[in-house]
């Protein structure tokens, strides 16, 4: 598991690249929740009484933040190629949309691992924890 | 010598700072709207045109086409938000489809593909217009714009 501030970094930095480089799920956080996935770890830490139920569960998150990570290090890495570019007066179109395209494919993809990793993870907890979880926002 | 490489450091530095000092921000005050995160690199980008483009045709061109970034920068910032609260109301139902989390993500995916071409052509527009001695201040600006309208929904 990753540090709670590492990872809340890690998902500054993507963000602010979000207009250019896609992932819609990735750039609006855990489902719209505000929460990281360590938070999300915690909550489950505490709420799942059932020793079976909460390792399943933990090795989902676990699983979700590995995928999130290889993501966030190969989408930085693109992003810091398109600020290049359009920082040159010089670069081409057919440059700046390679790099582009590339990215909507890697955030469309991780768009799909979250929503698999947030079905995955329901599996393994009941109406009421998931309640507890995710509460209704006003 | 300033390289482009050492300014996109300085702007990555910059924009986490902004990042971070958000994070603090909201701890104390209402979220920002969009218009008050990417109104400051707008007007900074509005600012290099006016002081490095003297003629008044090509000033006209670019501020236009600056006025059209802003637009699509805060339609993005504006949708983003309302598809973080779709994907965290569909999220709290137990019971929801998986379709249903498809049908949000892939319309979200489809907006912000076009808005994305709207931005690569108005920013060919914009290097077309101008020299690289003009391009460098205003390109700064431009990055920083397009970060604040992905940061909105960093809190």
């Amino acid at each position: 598991m990753h540090s709670r501030s590492t990872q809340r970094g890690q998902i500054l930095i993507i963000v602010l690249g979000a207009i250019l480089l896609g992932g819609a799920v990735m750039a609006a956080g855990v489902f719209g929740t505000g929460r990281s996935l360590d938070d999300l770890d915690k909550a489950v830490k505490k709420d799942i009484a059932d020793d079976t139920r909460r390792d399943a569960a933990r090795k989902v998150i676990d699983q979700w933040s590995t995928d999130v990570k290889a993501f966030l290090k190969e989408s930085g890495n693109r992003q810091k190629t398109v600020m290049k570019l359009m920082r040159r007066h010089d670069a081409t179109r057919p440059e700046l949309e390679a790099i582009v395209a590339e990215q909507e494919l890697a955030g469309a993809a991780i768009d799909q691992r979250a929503i698999e990793h947030r079905f995955a993870l329901k599996e393994q907890l009941s109406r009421e924890e998931w309640a507890n979880i995710f509460p209704a926002r006003n | 010598m300033n390289t482009i490489g050492d300014d996109v450091k300085r702007t990555a530095v910059a924009f986490i700072v902004i990042a971070c000092s958000l994070v603090l921000a909201r701890c104390a005050k209402p979220k920002p709207t969009p218009e008050e995160l990417i109104g400051g690199p707008i007007l900074e980008m509005r600012n290099a045109i006016e002081n490095d483009i003297s003629e008044p045709g090509r000033q006209g061109q670019m501020l236009a086409i600056v006025d059209e970034l802003d637009g699509v920068l805060k339609d993005h910032a504006t949708d983003l938000e309302a598809v973080s609260r779709d994907l965290s109301r569909l999220n709290v139902d137990y019971d929801v489809p998986r379709e249903a989390f498809d049908g949000v993500v892939s319309g979200f995916a489809l907006r912000a593909k076009a808005r994305r071409q709207r931005i690569l052509d108005l920013h060919f527009q914009m290097t077309g217009l101008t020299s690289p001695e003009e391009w460098k201040p205003i390109s700064k600006h431009e990055v920083e714009a397009l970060g604040a309208a992905g940061s909105y929904l960093t809190n």
